[in-house]
């Protein structure tokens, strides 16, 4: 299972799209606010039973929790820590990439203006599935 | 004159003695003194006689015979037989003596030592007769014993007698010229008593006026005649009657010496006197009277309080200097207005000695002289209860009063407001202009170096007449430095003011700039959300219709892949102009621009390359801009050339020129050139003269290179251009020393 944890309509259709074309039993689980990923990590953390995803895929553009603060959370969490985590974002500041591989990101991924540029990412997610 | 008969002698003795005897009587009648008698007598003696040397003694008053003349005796044999004489004074009958030889006569023993050592042997005493009494005597001395002869004696005794008629005649003679001689002093003192300037004044003991010379007459107004015989109480002052206490000091015998006092004229003026007053006494040393010398010393006691007056007024200039010193130095070291209005208002009201003091700024301009209602006029703080002193008269009175001084018209100064026309009441109904007690006023303009009356001082007094000349002086100096100061400090003030005002102005320029930043980045960013949005799902229609998509269909469709392409570099573009021109904090550094263009020229490499373009450049100098702009600039134009090139390979030149103060970079292209009309439009902001087909980019290059050229405090241009025959592109920046 695959979580991903993004708010745009369209960046969603697209990624499961690509989701779809790693791995046809993939499993794709979506979150689409920050907020409730964090309760949603708080239920991982509490019941030790419930399923966790392989691989995570987050926004850092998220409304009512920043995703930044989702990663940070994913990578302190006791349960979620060995996630690997791609972020998936619109931003080209060096700042966020930074931020991001600073928190541990297993990929860092620029959401492309190209449809067919989403190759890439489908490439990273194989990559992250493997490992 | 009796001629004394011979008795038959040798005819040549004779005739010498006779010789020798008229000699004497010419001698004698020529003699205009006693002196020349006794020597003329002695000459005779020594001529008559064999004696060696010879003398003459008189009787004076004490009865001792002393020596009148003498030739050939030492000083110490004189003193030593003085007093001497064989007869006393006036004895009749004297007949001369003879010592044959002084060592045989016991008589002379007392004398004996000194007889010797005068070398005398004999002597011969010839009495001196007159009226048949002994005056005096002759006396002869011999070297060698000698006896006398009759002869001798005789013709000494002749002589004698001659001498001692002549020795009266010239007595009385003598007399009278003494008499003579007294009576021309006595008349010499008359004449300085009455020729003294001061009053010599007699009275007798009851202080009767006895005497009177001129200089009483003038000094007191009394002629002679009025006062003479009236007591000398009449010139007394009122309060100054000390005279019986000065008659009383004198009949003691003191001298009452330089008395001051005062002392009343005839016309009733007092004047201020020196008085001396000595006893008179007469012959037999009794007080009589007294003599009084009375100066008239007013003119002196004018002088010494003239002189006083002049040295208080010197102090109080020295203190006044000393206060302007002051004032000086703390005008000078206050740069805060209104304490500075504050401290020489103060400083000046304690000069003149004011009771009220106030600054009044001059706000408005002249239309305050009119008489209208004028609240500009705004009173600076001074003196505690003055402050409101002047606030407290009518407003169109206290125009009037202080319009002269606005106008710059020098010093005012009113002995009594009260009094002067110009401030009366101009009707009867209006009340008295002035309820607070102002009587004395005293104004002066504060004129700055401009000419323009920054103000005035104003002081008052309840009293009139408290200022003087001196005052209006001591104003206008205090004015001058006043003026001066308040003219630094407003000058501080406006500096002050401008640092502050530019302070403010950078801070607002550097938050704007980072709100701009902001806006910017978030504006970009926030737009290019809904933007991929647009595009994505265009793309996924597009694919998802496949062929199925024809004609209009595909092309609105490709239109709208095309547009949000286009909009999605137009907010790229937007970004990098906005990161571009981004306010730099901070000194501006001097960078070298040959080491910047290098920089380009190898990010610029790919395009370069590919274009087969060259880039040369002259000498470059350093300027004063951040190295990264100045690479953008660099870059943005060459790129440009590399872009808008012909058929050739592009070639582009960079110069570098310091020009006035300037330093004018120029970039010369053979592209495609540009139309001169187009000249400004091309450095607008996504201004682009050719379409999206022909050449790619979005027109922020040259609007990026102005931003960043005019934040340096420079310009770029379009320094000239042929269609089809490439460009120059000039940029100028302040030159910076190295």
């Amino acid at each position: 299972m695959v979580l991903l944890i993004e708010d745009n309509p369209i960046d969603v259709f697209v990624i499961k799209e690509v989701l779809e074309g790693c791995g046809p039993d993939l499993d794709v689980r979506l979150i689409s606010n920050g907020h409730a990923a964090l309760l949603y990590l708080q239920e991982l953390d509490r019941d030790q039973t419930a399923p966790r995803p392989a691989l995570v895929l987050l926004d850092l553009n998220l409304p009512k929790v920043a995703g930044i603060e989702v990663l940070r959370a994913l990578r302190s969490s006791p349960q979620c820590s060995g996630i690997p985590v791609i972020v998936v974002t619109s931003s080209s500041a060096y700042a966020d990439r930074s931020a991001a591989q600073q928190l541990g990101a297993a990929g860092y991924f620029q959401k492309p203006t190209e449809l067919a540029a989403y190759g890439e990412l489908a490439e990273l997610v194989k990559r992250a599935l493997d490992t | 004159m009796s001629v004394v008969a011979t008795k038959g002698m040798a005819g040549e003795a004779e005739v010498r003695r006779l010789r020798t005897l008229y000699r004497l009587l010419a001698a004698l009648s020529q003699a205009s003194a006693l002196e020349e008698v006794y020597q003329a007598a002695i000459s005779s003696l020594l001529d008559a006689t064999s004696a060696d040397r010879a003398a003459i003694l008189l009787f004076d008053d004490d009865g001792v015979i002393r020596f009148k003349a003498s030739r050939g005796l030492s000083p110490e044999y004189q003193a030593a037989v003085t007093g001497h004489s064989p007869w006393p004074q006036g004895a009749q009958h004297a007949v001369p003596v003879v010592i044959p030889d002084v060592r045989l006569d016991e008589s002379l023993d007392v004398y004996r030592n000194a007889l010797d050592q005068e070398g005398i042997r004999a002597l011969a005493f010839v009495p001196l007769v007159l009226d048949g009494l002994a005056l005096g005597k002759f006396m002869l001395y011999y070297a060698q014993p000698h006896d006398c002869t009759t002869d001798e004696l005789e013709i000494a005794q002749a002589i004698a007698t001659h001498v001692a008629l002549a020795t009266r005649h010239k007595r009385a003679e003598f007399n009278i010229t003494e008499r003579n001689q007294l009576e021309v002093a006595s008349r010499r003192l008359a004449a300085i008593v009455e020729s003294s300037d001061d009053a010599i004044i007699g009275k007798d003991l009851t202080g009767i006026i006895t005497t009177w010379n001129q200089g009483a007459e003038r000094i007191f107004g009394y002629s002679a005649a009025e006062v003479l015989g009236r007591p000398v109480s009449i010139l007394a002052a009122p309060g100054h009657n000390e005279m019986p206490d000065i008659l009383a000091q004198i009949k003691q015998g003191n001298r009452v010496d330089h008395y001051e006092t005062r002392r009343r004229r005839k016309d009733g003026r007092i004047i201020d006197v020196s008085l001396t007053v000595s006893p008179v006494r007469d012959a037999a040393g009794q007080i009589v009277g007294a003599s009084k010398i009375a100066r008239d010393i007013s003119a002196l006691k004018f002088a010494e309080q003239e002189r006083a007056l002049l040295l208080a007024r010197e102090q109080d200039a020295r203190r006044t200097a000393e206060l302007f010193n002051r004032i000086g130095l703390r005008l000078g070291a206050e740069l805060d207005l209104e304490k500075l209005v504050q401290e020489v208002t103060d400083i000046a009201s304690a000069l003149v000695g004011a009771e009220f003091g106030s600054f009044y700024h001059n706000v408005a301009g002249p239309q305050n002289v009119t008489g209208e209602h004028d609240e500009a006029h705004t009173p600076s703080p001074s003196l505690g209860v003055s402050r409101d002193v002047f606030a407290g008269l009518p407003m169109p009175r206290i125009t009037e009063l202080f319009a002269p001084t606005f106008r710059g018209a020098g010093v005012v100064r009113c002995d009594d407001l009260t009094q002067d026309p110009r401030y009366l009441p101009s009707s009867p109904h209006e009340l008295p202009q002035f309820p607070l007690p102002l009587r004395s006023y005293l104004a002066a303009p504060v004129v700055a170096r401009s000419g323009e009356v920054l103000g005035g001082l104003f002081f008052g007094h309840s009293v009139p007449g408290k200022f003087t000349e001196t005052h209006e002086t001591i104003i206008t100096g205090i004015a001058a430095q006043a003026a001066v100061a308040v003219d630094n400090a407003r000058l501080f003030e406006q500096t002050q003011w401008a640092q502050n005002e530019l302070k403010r102005s950078n801070e607002e320029l550097r938050r704007a700039n980072q709100d701009l930043e902001v806006f910017a980045y978030s504006a970009s960013h926030d737009l290019h959300e809904p933007l991929r949005t647009i595009s994505i799902s265009a793309q996924i229609i597009e694919r998802s219709l496949g062929d199925r998509l024809q004609g209009e269909d595909a092309i609105f469709l490709g239109n709208i892949l095309a547009a949000s392409t286009r909009m999605n570099a137009l907010l790229d573009d937007l970004l990098s102009y906005t990161k571009a021109t981004k306010y730099e904090e901070g000194a501006t550094p001097s960078v070298d621009a040959s080491r910047v263009l290098e920089d380009v020229l190898t990010t610029l490499r790919g395009p370069i390359q590919e274009s087969g373009t060259t880039v040369t450049s002259g000498q470059l100098p350093f300027v004063a801009m951040h190295a990264g702009r100045l690479a953008q600039i660099f870059q943005n134009l060459i790129s440009n050339a590399i872009k808008y090139r012909t058929k050739e390979a592009p070639r582009v030149h960079i110069a570098a020129d310091q020009r006035d103060g300037w330093c004018i970079f120029s970039v010369v292209d053979n592209g495609i050139g540009i139309e001169p009309q187009f000249a400004e439009q091309i450095f607008g902001l996504f201004k682009r003269l050719h379409g999206r087909d022909e050449y790619p980019g979005s027109g922020i290059g040259l609007a990026i290179c102005q931003r960043i050229v005019e934040q340096y405090g420079g310009r770029i241009w379009l320094e000239q251009s042929v269609p089809g025959g490439g460009s120059t592109f000039s940029f100028a920046l302040p030159s910076r020393p190295e």
